[in-house]
């Protein structure tokens, strides 16, 4: 079904809506949670959630993109959730370390803490209009998605150097750019 | 976890949307499988077209030779096509014009054409004719097997595009006079049809500008297929026979329409090596034969995995049980899992047209030998049976 008849429907609060956002993007919204909780469990019930977040959101929310949509409803969640547990438990996991890649280009970690989520998510977005597409999909595969190196090379049939490669040199232009914003040291 | 990853991983949820679906194509609701499928037959096609070039350059006269005497002339020493990419990282081998950046700026027959600035809604160009065209120039966005928009009536499109040349609104065709033009093209309409958007953008007449991926330089218009495709998977005239993994290839793509590039007709196969096959597992050698037809020259594709498509020299032929087979060692080749391989069989200008049986050439018609193993045997019974349809797919005899 078409994403606006899908929001149409939970516009007139009809839950064949949920149904049909689950049928459409059910196990794209699971790989997600899956992702960042490594827990099927988990991830099933970050879902659920994330179903119950959209029918809260739409209305008053009308979006074009449903998809992209619940995918943040669903990442968000899932964070939320992964936040939750122990700090330990979660060190060294995929997520975590997909992550931790990333926080070295904010250089100085003094400096971010005043620094709003909002603005670096500015900056990332700015940055990554000026990334070539190959170099785009695998920054955002990696470090929205939480995707493995291998399902990333997979995804684009492309070889693990290639892959680590990439992300290495988008992680390097990502931190010029983020200094050239004023963001970090 | 640190808090500084935490935060990274907070700004990230921010992220503009059109992003995630360019990542995901899951977001759009379009399985993995069939993005990928999309993506590398667009890329073999847009190769396909280029190469063609390539060929015709080298070879335009012996081809329509062939053509006048009905027979298949001998190729000439095969053209040095050499590696041509479809990726912005990346030099395009034969893109006479690269001063304005790669995939940014194109040379056609009528003038030139170069983008000159963009929004999130429109596009600016400037396009520039030498002389008068007579074909009128129009402008269409292509989504991933759509043309989404168009300011030509006739083209098939779901929405209009909100051109403007030189600051005035222009509601049909392009200039056609001899001049420079600032063309600013707002496809914000198109972006709320819901669909996904290839940011493929071309005028016609001119080889696209594609912002997504540098296509080089084709002279002239190429149409991809005859989009007889009723029925079938790829609308552009492709259909898929799935096999199994275990399967020497995991797929073939049938190209049933043409590149119709006014000198050649072009009809291609493509191979796929299944995800689960190690390299041990990989075929050898690959042969191919068509039943009634003789082309000029049959060429392989290779994709690189990143959007690279490499093309071989002309394969040389055997004779095996009274027909030419088109022999590829694929030992020589850096395979991998994954990885697609076009087989493309050029033909004089109109041969397939002409030929009611090749309008839509069917695949029992083809016969491919694969290398003869045990474990091939193996292979071919199972892949046979997945198929369900006739094939003449033969071991070679080693």
């Amino acid at each position: 079904m078409e994403d606006s008849r899908i929001v149409e429907l939970y516009w007139r609060r009809d839950e064949q809506a949920i149904r049909e956002t689950d049928k459409k993007y059910g196990s794209h919204c699971q790989q997600i949670a899956r992702n960042i909780l490594q827990n099927t469990q988990d991830a099933e019930e970050c879902v659920n959630d994330t179903y119950l977040r959209t029918w809260h959101s739409i209305p008053p929310q009308r979006p074009t993109r449903l998809g992209a949509f619940v995918s943040k409803i669903t990442r968000c969640l899932a964070l939320d959730r992964y936040k939750a547990l122990n700090a330990e438990k979660r060190k060294g996991d995929r997520f975590g370390l997909s992550l931790e890649e990333l926080s070295d280009c904010l250089p100085s970690f003094e400096a971010e803490a005043n620094v709003d989520a909002l603005v670096i998510s500015e900056a990332i977005g700015s940055f990554l209009k000026r990334e070539l597409p190959t170099a785009r999909k695998i920054f955002v595969c990696r470090y929205f998605y939480g995707d493995s190196i291998e399902e990333i090379c997979e995804r684009f049939s492309m070889t693990e150097s290639k892959v680590k490669s990439s992300l290495f040199r988008s992680r390097n232009r990502l931190k010029a750019h983020l200094l050239k914003e004023g963001i970090g040291i | 976890m640190t808090d500084k990853a935490l935060l990274l991983a907070e700004a990230l949820n921010e992220l503009d949307d059109k992003y995630l679906e360019e990542a995901h194509p899951e977001a759009r609701g379009i399985s993995l499988r069939v993005a990928q499928r999309q993506r590398t037959v667009r890329q073999i096609a847009a190769v396909a077209c280029l190469c063609l070039v390539g060929i015709g350059v080298a070879q335009l006269s012996p081809l329509r030779d062939a053509s006048g005497t009905g027979e298949a002339a001998p190729m000439s020493p095969p053209p040095s096509v050499g590696q041509i990419f479809m990726d912005g990282n990346s030099e395009t081998s034969n893109s006479p014009s690269s001063a304005a950046g790669l995939g940014t700026r194109v040379d056609g027959a009528h003038g030139s054409l170069y983008f000159a600035d963009e929004t999130d809604t429109t596009v600016t160009v400037i396009l520039t004719l030498n002389e008068h065209v007579d074909t009128p120039l129009y402008v269409y966005f292509e989504g991933y097997n759509t043309v989404l928009a168009a300011t030509e009536p006739g083209v098939g499109h779901e929405g209009r595009l909100q051109i403007t040349v030189d600051g005035a609104i222009c509601t049909g065709s392009l200039p056609t006079v001899a001049g420079k033009y600032e063309i600013v093209i707002d496809f914000s309409r198109v972006l709320t049809l819901d669909a996904p958007i290839g940011q493929r953008f071309a005028i016609s007449g001119f080889p696209a500008l594609c912002r997504q991926v540098s296509c080089g330089t084709v002279s002239g218009a190429l149409t991809c297929g005859e989009g007889n495709g009723t029925g079938r998977w790829w609308q552009e005239g492709y259909h898929t026979v799935y096999t199994e993994d275990k399967a020497p290839f995991s797929e073939i793509d049938l190209t049933d329409g043409q590149f119709d590039t006014h000198d050649f007709d072009v009809m291609g196969y493509t191979f796929r090596i299944p995800l689960s096959h190690r390299p041990s597992k990989f075929p050898k050698r690959l042969c191919a034969a068509l039943d009634d037809l003789t082309p000029t020259a049959v060429y392989a594709c290779f994709t690189d995995g990143e959007g690279g498509v490499s093309v071989s020299e002309p394969l040389p032929t055997t004779t095996l049980e009274g027909k030419t087979f088109y022999d590829l060692d694929l030992t020589v080749q850096d395979l991998h899992a994954g990885q697609y391989i076009t087989l493309l069989f050029v033909f004089p200008a109109d041969t397939l047209k002409t030929d009611p049986l090749t309008q839509l050439y069917p695949i029992e018609r083809m016969t491919v030998y694969l290398d003869g193993t045990d474990k091939a045997h193996r292979h071919r019974q199972q892949w046979l049976r997945q198929v369900n349809r006739p094939f003449d797919w033969h071991i070679m005899d080693t």
